[in-house]
C-alpha cells in the first residue's frame, strides 16, 4: 500500500543478544513466537456473540445521541442524546466503583512483593504502610477524633481537613519536586538523542528546541530571538503539531469502526 | 456535549469512508505490502531476547482509560499487550502491564488471558502482572508507581504506548538506566516530544492505532491501516485544495 517512508534504526541490540550462542537459539525461539500463523483457530461462542451485539447496539446509539445523523428529527435527536447522556453517566459510576478495584489491586501487588521478599519489597511495605494510615487519619478525622487539630470556626460540615493538609503537604510537593527534575530528564534525553541517532531530522529538532529555549530568556535588546521563537511556534510546530494530532485522530476513526463492526481484539478473543 | 450538524456530518462522512476502505483493504490485504514501521519489525526479536534472557516484557497504557476520549488509544494499547503477551507467553516470565485507570485493570487483566490462553498457556496467567497505579494530579504518582516496578521486575523491553504527558521522560529514566529498551508512543503532543526523544524506534501519531495490521493475519486490520492511510491523503489533499483555495480567493 504504502512505500518505506520511514526507515527508523532498529533499538540497539541488548547487550547479551550479541552472542552467537543467543543468535542460534533465537532462531528457535522465533518459530515459537512467531505467534498468529500457527495459533489455532477459536470457535467463536454465543456469549461472544451477545456481547458484541450489545456493545455495538449501545456504541451506534451513543454516536449517534452525541452526533445527530442529520435529517434527524428534534425529538428523536433530543430522546437519543438524553439516552447517551445516561449511558455516559453509568459508564461514570461503574468507573467509581472500579477505583475500589484498583486500590485492591495496587494493595495485593503490594502484599504480594513484601510478602515473598521480593526486590523493592520496602518500598512495598512504605506503600502498603501509608495506605493504611492515610485510610486511619481519614476515618479519624471524619469521626472528629482529630478536630483539636484543626483551627477553630470549621462547622461540622467540612471536609476533613487533616487528610487534605496531608494530600497538599505531601503528594503535591512530591509531584511538584519530580515535576522539577523531570527538565533534567528532558536534557539529559535530548543529550542522549544526539549522541545516539545524529541524524538531520534530529539535529533539526534540537536546534528549534535551543532556539526557542533561548527565545524565552528575558535579555534586553534581543528581540530578534523572540521573533524567531514566536515564528517557530507559530508555523512549523504548529503545522508538525497538527499534523500528528490529525493522524491520531484518524487512527481513533478506524479503530471506532473496527469496534462498531465488532472486528475489535476483545470480541474476536 | 452534543456535535453541530456539520461536525456530524464531517463525522460520518469519515466513518463511512473508514468502512469502506477498511472493506476494500480487507479484501486486498494479501496483496497489501505495508511500509515498513521500526517498533513494530523489531517486536519478534526483542520477544525473543526476552525470552532467551529470561526477562519480562512491559506494556503500558499511560492514562488511556476506558471510558473518556482516550478510550480508543486505551484499546489500541491492549491490541498490541494481546500480541507481546500471546508472543512471550512461552517464555517463564509473564508480561507486565501498568496503567493508572481502574477501569481498565478489568481489560488489561481479560486482555492478558487472552493472550496466554491462545497459546494454552493459561497456567502462566497471573493477575496481578496488570498492576493499577494511581494518577495522581498530574500523572507524575503513576509515573513513579509504574517506573519502580519496572525496575523491581527485570524488564528488558518497554511498550510505553497510551496517553502520556512530560511525565513520560520519568518512567523512560529508570528504563534507560537499566540498558532497557522503549519503544514510546503518545496521543498527547507534549509525550510525543519526550517519546521522540527517548525512544530508538518511536512510534509516531497513527501509528499506534496499526500494531494489529503488523502484528496480526486478520484481513480486516490490515484493511483497516490502509484506510488509515487512505484517509490520510484524503485529508492532505483536502487541505492543500483548501489553502490553494484560501489563496486564490484571497481568503474571502
Amino acid at each position: 500500500m504504502t512505500t518505506g517512508r520511514r526507515s527508523n534504526r532498529p533499538p540497539a541490540p541488548p547487550p547479551a543478544a550479541a552472542n552467537r550462542g543467543q543468535q542460534n537459539n533465537r532462531r528457535a525461539t522465533r518459530t515459537a513466537t512467531a505467534g498468529n500463523p500457527r495459533t489455532p483457530r477459536r470457535r467463536t461462542s454465543i456469549v461472544a456473540v451477545f456481547l458484541t451485539t450489545i456493545t455495538v447496539v449501545f456504541g451506534l446509539l451513543t454516536l449517534v445521541g452525541l452526533a445527530p445523523l442529520p435529517g434527524m428529527s428534534d425529538s428523536t435527536s433530543q430522546l437519543l442524546s438524553e439516552l447517551s447522556a445516561i449511558l455516559i453517566q453509568l459508564v461514570t459510576v461503574v468507573g467509581a466503583f472500579a477505583l475500589i478495584l484498583g486500590v485492591l489491586n495496587l494493595l495485593s501487588v503490594h502484599l504480594n512483593k513484601f510478602g515473598k521478599g521480593a526486590r523493592g519489597g520496602l518500598y512495598s511495605f512504605v506503600t502498603l504502610l501509608t495506605a493504611v494510615l492515610v485510610v486511619v487519619v481519614h476515618l479519624l478525622d471524619r469521626a472528629g477524633v482529630l478536630k483539636a487539630l484543626e483551627p477553630a470556626g470549621r462547622l461540622p460540615g467540612d471536609s476533613p481537613l487533616l487528610s487534605l493538609t496531608l494530600m497538599d503537604t505531601l503528594q503535591v510537593t512530591l509531584e511538584s519536586a519530580l515535576a522539577g527534575i523531570l527538565v533534567f530528564f528532558l536534557v539529559y534525553a535530548a543529550y542522549r538523542l544526539l549522541r545516539q541517532r545524529l541524524t538531520g531530522w534530529n539535529v533539526l529538532f534540537l536546534v528549534a528546541l535551543i532556539a526557542v529555549l533561548i527565545g524565552y530568556i528575558p535579555v534586553a535588546n534581543l528581540n530578534t530571538l523572540s521573533v524567531i521563537r514566536d515564528w517557530l511556534l507559530r508555523v512549523p510546530v504548529s503545522a508538525g503539531t497538527r499534523g500528528i494530532l490529525i493522524g491520531v485522530a484518524l487512527g481513533t476513526i478506524i479503530t471506532g469502526v473496527r469496534l462498531l463492526i465488532g472486528q475489535d481484539r476483545s470480541f474476536r478473543g | 456535549m452534543t456535535a453541530t450538524v456539520a461536525e456530524s456530518l464531517i463525522l460520518y462522512v469519515l466513518l463511512l469512508l473508514g468502512v469502506l476502505f477498511t472493506a476494500i483493504g480487507a479484501v486486498l490485504a494479501r496483496q497489501l505490502r505495508l511500509r515498513a514501521i521500526a517498533a513494530y519489525d523489531e517486536l519478534p526479536n526483542l520477544i525473543d531476547f526476552n525470552i532467551e534472557a529470561g526477562k519480562t516484557m512491559h506494556v503500558s497504557f499511560g492514562s488511556s482509560a476506558v471510558r473518556d476520549e482516550t478510550t480508543l488509544s486505551a484499546l489500541a494499547s491492549a491490541e498490541l499487550l494481546y500480541h507481546v503477551t500471546e508472543r512471550a507467553a512461552i517464555g517463564d516470565n509473564p508480561t507486565l502491564v501498568t496503567l493508572s485507570d481502574p477501569l481498565t485493570l478489568t481489560l488489561a487483566q481479560d486482555t492478558l488471558r487472552r493472550g496466554y490462553k491462545a497459546r494454552n498457556r493459561l497456567v502462566k496467567y497471573r493477575p496481578l502482572r496488570a498492576q493499577w497505579y494511581p494518577q495522581g494530579r498530574s500523572s507524575l504518582a503513576f509515573a513513579a508507581g509504574a517506573g519502580l516496578s519496572l525496575t523491581d521486575e527485570d524488564v528488558s523491553a518497554n511498550y510505553l504506548i497510551g496517553r502520556y504527558g512530560a511525565e513520560l521522560a520519568l518512567l523512560a529514566e529508570n528504563a534507560q538506566r537499566r540498558n532497557q529498551t522503549i519503544i514510546a508512543q503518545s496521543d498527547q503532543i507534549e509525550g510525543q516530544a519526550v517519546a521522540y526523544m527517548i525512544s530508538p524506534t518511536p512510534l509516531i501519531g497513527e501509528e499506534m492505532y496499526m500494531s494489529g495490521a503488523y502484528l496480526d493475519t486478520n484481513p480486516g486490520l490490515r484493511g483497516g491501516a490502509l484506510a488509515i492511510d487512505a484517509l490520510r491523503y484524503l485529508t492532505v489533499g483536502f487541505i492543500v485544495l483548501a489553502a490553494i483555495y484560501a489563496f486564490v480567493t484571497g481568503g474571502r
